[in-house]
C-alpha cells in the first residue's frame, strides 16, 4: 500500500516532468505544469481512468491543494507599496470586472442552454 | 537564533503550520468564504515575516520543495477534469460558446479597466488570470512576466466576491438554469466559487466543477499565445 502512493505520485512526476521537456519547445503556449495536467487527462482518456495509485495520488495532492500556494502568495509582503499605488485601478477591477464577466457567463450559458 | 529563523526547516515547519492553524480558524468560524483557509495561512506567514523581520526571499528559498509541489498539483488537476468529461460532452456547444466569449470578458474586463487607471505591465499580466485556480494561475502569470503572489491575491479576492455575492447576482438578473448559475461560479470563481455552487444544489457544483479545468486551460493557452 506504502509503496503505491509512492508509484502514484511518481506517475504523476513524470507527466509534470514530460510537461517541462514541453516548455522547451521554440513557441510553446503553455507552462510546464499546465501541459503536464494536458497530458495526464489524455492519459485517463487513453486508460479509461488510469489506475488506482495514480489516481489516489492526485486525490490527496488536491485535497491539500491550498497548502502549495502559501509560498507564493505570502510574497504579498513585499508589494505593499504597488498595492498602494495602484489601489484604485486594483478594486475596479477586482469588482467591477468580475460583475461583469459574472453576469455574462450566466446569461449566456442561460440563453444557449434554452 | 536567526541561522535557525533562516533555516528551511524553519520555512517548512511555519507554512505547515499556518496551513493547519488556517483550516482551524476555518472550521471553528463555520467556514465562511472571506476566512479561505489559503487565505488565513498566507496571512499566518506574512505576518510571521513582518513580525521576526525575515526576509521573503530566504523563507522562498526555504519553502521552495513545498512551491515545487505546486507544479504536481496543476498535473493532478488533470483527474477532475478527465471526471467531468461525461457532462462535458453532453452539453459541449453551449459550454464551448460560453468558454470562449466567458475567458475573453473575464480577462478583458479586469485588464481593461486597470490599464484604463495606468497600471504597469507585470501588475496587469497578474490581474489577467484573476479567473483561474491558483496553481495554474501562478505558472501562467509566472510565464507572462506577472508576479506570481499579486497573482494569488488577485485570484482570492475574485473567487470570495464571487463566492460571497454570486448568490443575490444571479437572483436579482433572473438566473436560474443550473448550468448557467454553475458555468458562472466556477469560470469566474474558480475553486472558491464552486464550493459555494454545491450549497447551490449538485448539478450546479458540477457545472462549476468543471468550468475550473476549462476556464484554466483556455485562459493559459490565450495569454500563451497572445503574450510569448
Amino acid at each position: 500500500m506504502k509503496g503505491s502512493i509512492v508509484a502514484g505520485l511518481l506517475i504523476i512526476l513524470l507527466f509534470q516532468l514530460a510537461g517541462l521537456a514541453l516548455e522547451q519547445i521554440p513557441g510553446m503556449p503553455l507552462p510546464g505544469p499546465i501541459s503536464g495536467m494536458v497530458l495526464f487527462f489524455l492519459y485517463l482518456v487513453i486508460t479509461g481512468g488510469g489506475y488506482d495509485p495514480e489516481r489516489e495520488a492526485a486525490r490527496n495532492l488536491l485535497t491539500h491543494m491550498a497548502l502549495f500556494y502559501i509560498p507564493a502568495g505570502a510574497g504579498i509582503v513585499t508589494l505593499g507599496t504597488l498595492l498602494m499605488e495602484q489601489a484604485l485601478g486594483i478594486t475596479l477591477a477586482l469588482t467591477l470586472g468580475t460583475l461583469i464577466a459574472f453576469v455574462t457567463t450566466a446569461h449566456l450559458m442561460q440563453w444557449l442552454s434554452r | 537564533m536567526s541561522a535557525i529563523l533562516n533555516s528551511p526547516h524553519f520555512a517548512i515547519t511555519l507554512t505547515l503550520l499556518a496551513y493547519i492553524a488556517g483550516h482551524g480558524l476555518y472550521r471553528v468560524t463555520g467556514k465562511p468564504s472571506f476566512l479561505q483557509p489559503v487565505v488565513s495561512g498566507i496571512a499566518i506567514v506574512g505576518v510571521t515575516l513582518l513580525v521576526l523581520d525575515l526576509d521573503y526571499g530566504t523563507y522562498m528559498e526555504g519553502a521552495s520543495i513545498i512551491h515545487f509541489m505546486l507544479g504536481t498539483v496543476t498535473v493532478a488537476l488533470g483527474l477532475p477534469l478527465y471526471q467531468n468529461l461525461g457532462l462535458i460532452r453532453r452539453h459541449l456547444l453551449p459550454l464551448m460558446v460560453t468558454l470562449a466569449v466567458s475567458g475573453v470578458v473575464a480577462a478583458g474586463s479586469a485588464t481593461g479597466l486597470l490599464w484604463l487607471t495606468g497600471s504597469d505591465h507585470a501588475t496587469l499580466m497578474s490581474m489577467a488570470t484573476k479567473s483561474i485556480t491558483t496553481p495554474m494561475a501562478i505558472s501562467v502569470t509566472e510565464s507572462i512576466g506577472g508576479y506570481p503572489p499579486l497573482a494569488t491575491g488577485f485570484v482570492m479576492v475574485t473567487g470570495i466576491l464571487v463566492a460571497a455575492c454570486g448568490g443575490p447576482v444571479l437572483r436579482i438578473t433572473g438566473v436560474t438554469h443550473p448550468a448557467a448559475k454553475g458555468c458562472a461560479m466556477g469560470m469566474i470563481g474558480h475553486g472558491v466559487g464552486t464550493t459555494r455552487a454545491f450549497e447551490m444544489g449538485s448539478e450546479t457544483g458540477a457545472f462549476s466543477a468543471l468550468s475550473i479545468g476549462l476556464m484554466g486551460l483556455y485562459t493559459a493557452i490565450g495569454l500563451g499565445v497572445l503574450m510569448p
